[in-house]
């Protein structure tokens, strides 16, 4: 954070100490601009999610450089970035870890057992939902329904999901998640290795076109 | 149902869901894939748009809307106008859209091509929410197939038609499902609902004249091009033209998607295609449409017929056709609880109803949940409820009343037991 700035917006909610992240990659601004170009002419401002995932790909968190670098590429105020990457709930303030945990508690996993998933995970981790293990490993939320319902309870990893997964069977897959290895889920699908690559994913870089 | 009549789906959509790689270029092709954009290149806009109309379709993403009717509504002298298809799937017990993508890409990109064409429109985005990242890549795929394939990119088909295709994923906000929002996560914004009018058919996507439209109702705009508007009549009910795919969940032994003619009843497809209730218990509630049906039904209208107005009719609505299933055991209240926490958090925040209400109806219920319950809440929480109501930007704020004054209204004597036992006397 630029030392006496005014307030930072997207650095909103409970204190933290500012986190140091190296400047972004030459990579990334080209990137930027293979992103831009897939909108209409004069529509650049359409890139600014697929940017906001791009920054969390190479930082693991829309750090507020990487915002204040996507405010100056695309000519908005680091104020109008904030408000869209604070409005978004996949956009995350602090740094994440390698394997971001999604446990949907929605009633139909909820009838399932997804609380108590939750439960365990939080004791086995030591972490409650939102943090991250110290090691930087793992993170852990409680997300809302994620429309696999037929496979309630569902446990994602890395936005991969492990559909029926039983309370034991998720404590195990957290074990191995920690020793860095992921399962490919049973149903379908594989693990991306780490949560900059499912960012890269998801900011569009990999679509055709 | 009979007891001896066998179940049997009505495969349309679904139809090569059940045929190994008809989610590529090639298994598609050899199962009649892209006949009908062919066909609808060879015909008029206006014809095309007439065929969708006489067949009845409406919109399957929860509103029910004629989709012919929306499709002619853009005007005919402003270009660009965009196809914008709803992939935003996120209402809890939903997951059709997801299968439909992941099991066959290629007749969603044929059906938005069609629909494309008949609007003269030369780009079209799907917006697809974040956490799809499978169907993501598998519609990615398909894209580039489609590309390859002739089906996308300059001349589509040979026809002198060029049409692009753009994925923008979502990052995480049920209310981008509401098209208007939808609208503004594309543009870059945060994603909370546009005042109407304008409409998107005039002023959507940039500015521009916009169809938005949900991923299964394009899937059907392929089986109307090639089968005929009256074929499409012949399935479902008047009003209610084609099959559904209804997303059963919950307390159930089979839970899963299954597409069935509309009007097919709730029992059928709760105690046939779903196997009934889970463990042989009894069946207490179900919601007809989701989170957001506006009433949860309870086992007295189990015989519903599930189409648009025969569950309006019954008090509720169909929404997306999401059959969330709850059994004998199920706390209501929890159930409303969890319900409600979705729509504080999903809640964009711009219209103040929406944004206070369901805060202090989660708590009020936490409050039940944690044996804080008191008689008086019982006529205070319907009339928070009623004061959402119709006072909001979008439909989100009617969806967030609707598990709070549903269960007041059907299982009053839940929320009184909470407050004798000063706690939750359920289990689950």
């Amino acid at each position: 954070m630029t030392q006496g700035s005014c307030r930072d917006t997207s650095e909103m909610g409970p204190r933290r100490n500012p986190v140091a992240v190296p400047p972004l990659s030459d990579e990334f601004y080209e990137n930027a601009k293979k992103l831009i170009a897939r909108y209409p002419q004069g529509r650049a401002r359409s890139a600014l999610l697929p940017l906001l995932y791009l920054v969390q790909s190479e930082h693991g968190f829309v750090s507020p450089e990487g915002q204040r670098a996507i405010a100056e590429i695309l000519g908005l105020s680091h104020a109008e970035v904030a408000a869209v990457s604070t409005f978004y709930t996949m956009f995350k303030r602090t740094p994440q870890g390698k394997w971001l945990i999604s446990v949907c508690t929605q009633p139909a996993c909820s009838l399932a057992g997804a609380k108590e998933i939750v439960a365990r995970l939080q004791e086995r981790l030591g972490i409650a939902n939102g943090e991250t293990t110290d090691n930087g490993m793992i993170s852990l939320e409680e997300v809302e329904c994620l429309c696999v319902c037929d496979g309630a309870p569902v446990v994602a990893v890395n936005y991969e999901n492990y559909e029926k997964i039983a309370v034991e069977e998720a404590v195990d897959l957290v074990v191995r998640l920690m020793q860095g290895e992921a399962p490919p889920p049973a149903s379908r699908g594989d693990v991306p290795p780490d949560f900059a690559a499912v960012n890269r994913r998801m900011s569009g870089l990999e679509a055709p076109r | 149902m009979s007891p001896d009549a066998p179940l049997q789906q009505t495969r349309v959509l679904t139809a090569r869901w059940e045929t190994p790689g008809a989610d590529r270029l090639p298994g598609y092709l050899a199962t009649g894939g892209y006949a009908a954009l062919k066909k609808a290149l060879a015909m008029t806009p206006d014809d095309i748009i007439g065929m969708v109309k006489e067949a009845g379709l409406r919109g399957r993403g929860g509103a029910g809307f004629p989709t012919g009717l929306k499709w002619s509504f853009i005007p005919k002298d402003r270009r660009p106008s965009y196809i914008v298809c709803n992939a935003d799937e996120g209402e809890p017990g939903t997951f059709k859209d997801r299968e439909l993508i992941e099991r066959d890409p290629h007749q969603l990109i044929e059906g938005m091509a069609i629909a494309a064409y008949a609007i003269g429109c030369t780009e079209m985005y799907v917006f697809m929410r974040g956490e799809f990242s499978y169907p993501a890549r598998v519609m990615e795929r398909a894209i580039a197939e489609a590309y390859e394939g002739g089906f996308l990119g300059k001349n589509i088909c040979g026809s002198g038609y060029d049409l692009d295709f753009v994925i923008h994923r979502g990052a995480g906000a049920y209310i981008c499902g509401e098209e208007t929002a939808l609208l503004e996560a594309i543009e870059g914004r945060r994603g909370q609902p546009r005042l109407r009018p304008p409409f998107p058919a005039t002023h959507g996507l940039f500015a521009s004249p916009t169809v938005v439209n949900n991923v299964e109702t394009f899937t059907c705009v392929p089986h109307i091009v090639n089968n005929g508007p009256d074929w499409f009549k012949t399935l479902g009910t008047e009003k209610s033209a084609g099959t559904k795919i209804f997303s059963i969940s919950g307390d159930v032994e089979r839970p899963g998607n299954y597409e069935v003619p509309f009007g097919t009843s709730a029992r059928d497809l709760i105690e046939g295609f779903a196997g009934g209730v889970k463990g042989g218990k009894r069946l207490k509630a179900f919601t007809p449409g989701g989170a957001s049906s506006t009433a949860i039904f309870g086992a007295d209208k189990l015989d519903v017929a599930l189409d648009w107005e025969s569950v309006q009719a019954a008090g509720s609505l169909l929404g997306t056709g999401a059959v969330i299933v709850f059994a004998e055991d199920v706390c209501m209240v929890r159930t409303a609880l969890r319900f409600t926490q979705f729509y504080a958090h999903e809640s964009c925040g711009k219209c103040t109803p929406c944004r206070e209400g369901t805060y202090w109806l989660v708590n009020a219920l936490q409050r039940f949940e944690d044996g804080g319950g008191r008689e008086e809440e019982l006529e205070i929480l319907p009339r928070v409820a009623g004061n959402i109501l119709g006072r909001t930007f979008c439909a989100l704020g009617d969806f967030a009343t609707a598990p709070v004054a549903s269960t007041v209204d059907l299982f009053a004597d839940e929320y009184r037991a909470h407050i004798e036992k000063k706690g939750c006397p359920f289990e689950r």
